[in-house]
């Protein structure tokens, strides 16, 4: 029976226009989306790729300038210009780390927050710099949103969907040919059922296959079990979407009105509901704004600034065999106590940081919770995540860049404050992230 | 007398139908429920600001004696303005840094935006009017006319109304006044409501052209959407396909050519890195002046170019400071280089925003809100006005530093000079003051025509559906 149902639809659907503009147009917004997902993680890997190698060639230099001077065979004037001092090494100009997150496998298919969320920074030993690729780009463009794997996906499937299902028993009612729908054997609901699971065969399969064909031609590996996640989240929120038509096939309301309901209902869950969570969630949790935070930042440098003797002392008593004391270079009293004050700013940021970080987790806890009303949120978050583009991945970068910069510290510190300078052997030792 | 009824009955019609009314009272709701919000963040945000910019001078005045040129580099901060017709129309607001720090040397970009700290919900619908009128309202107006050609032929009336002497075009006119009228029963709350928030907040004055400016884009928008819906209810062959073909249109004005053109936009001209624009500043500063070096051979050479104008052989016997006079012109050299790639970048954003404009051939939502956009003042223009004033009162302040250490660190004082709170006190205080014209660049003008050009062409093709029908 089924197969009966499925081939007569088959001739019918055929003859449609909402189907062979969905059969031309969803595969091709589905390539452009990809080819600029693909082409989004090119330059990301090409500005990685080059930074590591510039990274590379400053300490290869280093090292080969200190192997020189060890020979005997190169001076330096100045303590700044010397290779073997920690704080060349660990601190001025280009020395330092980049931290990158680097993109996920799915990182294609959703721009996420990259558009605003830096996925890399630098770490010196008193700084961590996170690096905005972006900064210069035009913000109309933020306001928009990238056109990626995930708009086509969670915003416009839906409405292709719609457009294929919203009359598929009203129409027969419209068209006269109910009548002789009942008298076939077969139950209206048995194939209303029927050819909404043709329908959703026909749209599933063109977003799979395209999405296959444009990932192999792009170079996007689905072939694993991400892909197969990935395919598991179409095929579900399309049956979503799918199950609506359904519902409103059940009612004996015209196509018209199916199509206004049914768009509705796309309005409410993709527009409403966002706009209303966007709305609870920063009434209840309100961030402080970033214009009085520049000035508190001031004024905690300054309080440091003012408290620098004391603080530094107190640093000494409670560090005895980290300082050496007595005749030491002019450099050394100066970025001891600089490191000493630059740690305890940090501390004291960090204190008054939580302003802003308290408001904005409880924020994303709310929105998470509260997102279950709507599929679309859902699916776009999981997408974002699954693709590594999300907040709490890109937030993580300070976690990950802070914790480099102790291995940093440590690494470097300890030297420089015994005073001891580097030989070229052990230049091969400078810790790099994974 | 026929076009009246046939507009009076087609608004009955609509207020009785519990779908549109139910949905414009929605609209309504949100309305309200965005423009009150925004209130109460707007006055957070410039009671926060206010207080900012008020600590930042302090910080400035309190900075302790110290060397001026020292002063430099300890800088001091821009704050972007908070703008009430943000409220209406947050633009680009949220995507700009909400300060810039000014220091001696070099232009930094505007730090820390909004969008930085929310949440990501946000990214999908933002409830502020803006969103509910390039978004919701064109809906509401399709869903209020999709029907109301097709209606009448479904229903027979069409051929009835005929026969009464009634002329497609007296319908479709009538039709078009019924719609109208139910925008504006929407519509004028809506103005009236924004109104008595600007004489409220005591921002009247300052922004009321911009905010009948704005009220004026977006109904022209909205008349192109309702003579759009209009004409394609009168070609359509059934109410069905009416919505179909009207939901595909709103489908690709609002989502789908803005995001298209945007990523084809930065595609087509992109904008370079921020480490490669760095690079490309440093390469060129490597070209002149550096006011802390003073053996580059550029410093060199305007060393003695110096000492030879004032007829003397060193330094100290220059009638003012040296250090001073150089810094100032290492200055100057690198804003030179500066404003050569900024330039440049926006060069690149213009030749953007004009494929934008473009692009709004094809999408009258692009046109309505880079116009209103513009007119509230939170368009990358109004940003970039925001910045240029910013970074005039950065090289002017700077210009006093380095000038106060020329003219007064001579003789004895030379050796550790300092300047104090009376010095810092003096300085010039940055106060940003908005254009009073309502536009800031002739390029934000470009959009607004176009929209005006869709308005007009929406009449056109209303009136070739009418003429069309009447040959039939």
């Amino acid at each position: 029976m089924m197969a009966h149902i499925f081939s007569f639809e088959w001739l019918h659907i055929r003859k449609s226009g909402a189907f062979w503009g969905t059969v031309i147009v969803l595969p091709l917004l589905i390539g452009f989306s990809l080819f600029l997902g693909s082409e989004r993680i090119n330059q990301q890997e090409e500005t990685i790729a080059g930074i590591v190698a510039e990274e590379t060639s400053f300490y290869d230099g280093m090292r080969t300038q200190l192997e020189a001077i060890e020979r005997g065979d190169a001076e330096v004037d100045a303590w700044f210009q010397n290779p073997a001092n920690p704080l060349v090494l660990g601190q001025f100009g280009q020395a330092g780390r980049h931290i990158f997150l680097q993109p996920k496998p799915l990182a294609p298919l959703a721009a996420g927050q990259l558009d605003i969320l830096p996925y890399y920074g630098k770490v010196t030993l008193t700084t961590m710099e996170p690096l905005r690729d972006n900064a210069l780009e035009n913000p109309f463009m933020q306001v928009s949103g990238s056109f990626d794997f995930a708009f086509v996906l969670v915003w416009l499937v839906p409405l292709f969907i719609i457009v294929m299902g919203y009359n598929v028993i009203s129409s027969e009612r419209e068209s006269g040919t109910y009548a002789l729908l009942q008298s076939q054997p077969v139950s209206i609901r048995s194939i209303l059922i029927q050819k909404m699971i043709f329908r959703f065969l026909l749209v599933f399969g063109i977003i799979i296959l395209s999405l296959l064909v444009w990932s192999v031609l792009f170079g996007i590996d689905l072939f694993n079990i991400q892909g197969l996640q990935l395919i598991a989240a179409i095929s579900l929120y399309a049956a979503f979407w799918f199950a609506l038509c359904v519902l409103f096939n059940l009612f004996r309301t015209s196509s018209a009105v199916n199509a206004v309901g049914l768009t509705g209902l796309w309005v409410f869950f993709l527009l409403i509901i966002p706009s209303v969570i966007s709305l609870i969630v920063t009434s209840l949790h309100p961030v402080p704004s970033r214009a009085l935070w520049i000035t508190e930042q001031r004024t905690i440098q300054q309080s440091v600034q003012a408290e620098g003797d004391a603080i530094f002392d107190t640093w000494v008593v409670d560090h005895p065999e980290e300082f050496v004391e007595g005749d030491t270079p002019q450099f050394y009293n100066t970025w001891i106590r600089r490191f000493v004050w630059a740690q305890a700013t940090e501390e004291r940021e960090r204190e008054a940081e939580r302003q802003f970080e308290e408001p904005r987790e409880s924020q994303a806890q709310l929105a998470s919770r509260l997102r279950v009303f709507s599929p679309p949120m859902t699916l776009q978050a999981w997408l974002e995540q699954k693709a590594g583009t999300d907040t709490d991945r890109l937030r993580s970068l300070e976690n990950e860049m802070r914790a480099f910069q102790q291995e940093w510290q440590e690494f470097f510190l300890p030297r420089f404050q015994r005073l001891e300078f580097f030989t070229s052997d052990e230049l091969a030792d400078i810790p790099a992230p994974q | 007398m026929n076009i009246y009824s046939i507009a009076r009955n087609q608004l009955t019609q609509l207020v009785r139908d519990k779908v549109v009314a139910s949905l414009g009272l929605l609209i309504l709701l949100l309305l309200g429920v965005s423009i009150i919000t925004g209130i109460s963040y707007y006055s957070e945000m410039s009671e926060q600001h206010h207080q900012a910019e008020e600590l930042a001078r302090i910080q400035w005045e309190k900075q302790g004696d110290k060397n001026p040129h020292s002063a430099a580099h300890y800088g001091t901060f821009a704050f972007k303005p908070v703008t009430v017709l943000s409220v209406f129309e947050p633009g680009v607001d949220r995507y700009t840094g909400v300060s810039i720090f000014l220091e001696g040397h070099r232009q930094n970009f505007a730090a820390y935006s909004l969008a930085e700290d929310k949440d990501s919900s946000r990214r999908f619908a933002e409830l502020t009017p803006a969103f509910i009128f390039a978004y919701l309202f064109p809906l509401f107006i399709i869903l209020a006319g999709y029907r109301s050609i097709t209606a009448e032929k479904e229903s027979g009336m069409y051929r009835f109304l005929k026969s009464q002497g009634v002329s497609t075009g007296q319908l479709i006119a009538g039709k078009t006044f019924g719609l109208w009228a139910v925008i504006l029963l929407i519509y004028i709350p809506f103005l009236l409501i924004g109104l008595i928030f600007l004489i409220i907040t005591g921002a009247i004055v300052d922004s009321l052209a911009g905010f009948l400016f704005m009220g004026f884009v977006w109904l022209l928008y909205f008349g192109v959407v309702a003579h759009i819906t209009i004409t394609v209810s009168a070609l359509a062959k059934s109410s069905g396909s009416s919505m179909v073909v009207l939901l595909s249109l709103w489908i690709l004005s609002t989502l789908l050519v803005p995001r298209f053109i945007t990523n084809v936009a930065s595609g087509v001209h992109p904008v370079p890195n921020t480490s490669e624009f760095y690079q490309a500043v440093r390469t060129d500063l490597l070209e002149g002046i550096d006011g802390h070096n003073p053996y580059s051979e550029h410093s060199v050479a305007f060393r003695d170019s110096v000492l030879a104008a004032h007829g003397v052989d060193d330094v100290a016997d220059l009638p003012f400071n040296f250090r001073g006079m150089m810094l100032q012109e290492g200055e100057e050299f690198e804003k030179r280089i500066y404003d050569h790639h900024f330039a440049k970048i926006d060069e690149i954003h213009r030749a953007q925003n004009r494929l934008f404009s473009i692009s709004s051939f094809l999408s009258p939502t692009i046109a309505a809100r880079m116009s209103s956009m513009a007119v509230a003042g939170t368009d990358m223009h109004a940003f970039n006005h925001f910045s240029a004033e910013a970074e005039a009162y950065r090289i002017e302040l700077v210009r006093e530093l380095n000038m106060d250490l020329k003219i007064n660190a001579v003789g004895d004082r030379a050796a550790g000079y300092t300047a104090g709170a009376d010095f810092f006190a003096q300085n010039i205080a940055f106060t940003y003051e908005r254009p009073e014209s309502v536009f800031v660049s002739s390029t934000q003008l470009m959009p607004l025509f176009i929209s005006l050009l869709w308005f007009v062409a929406s009449i056109l093709i209303l009136a070739v559906a009418a003429r069309k029908k009447e040959e039939v």
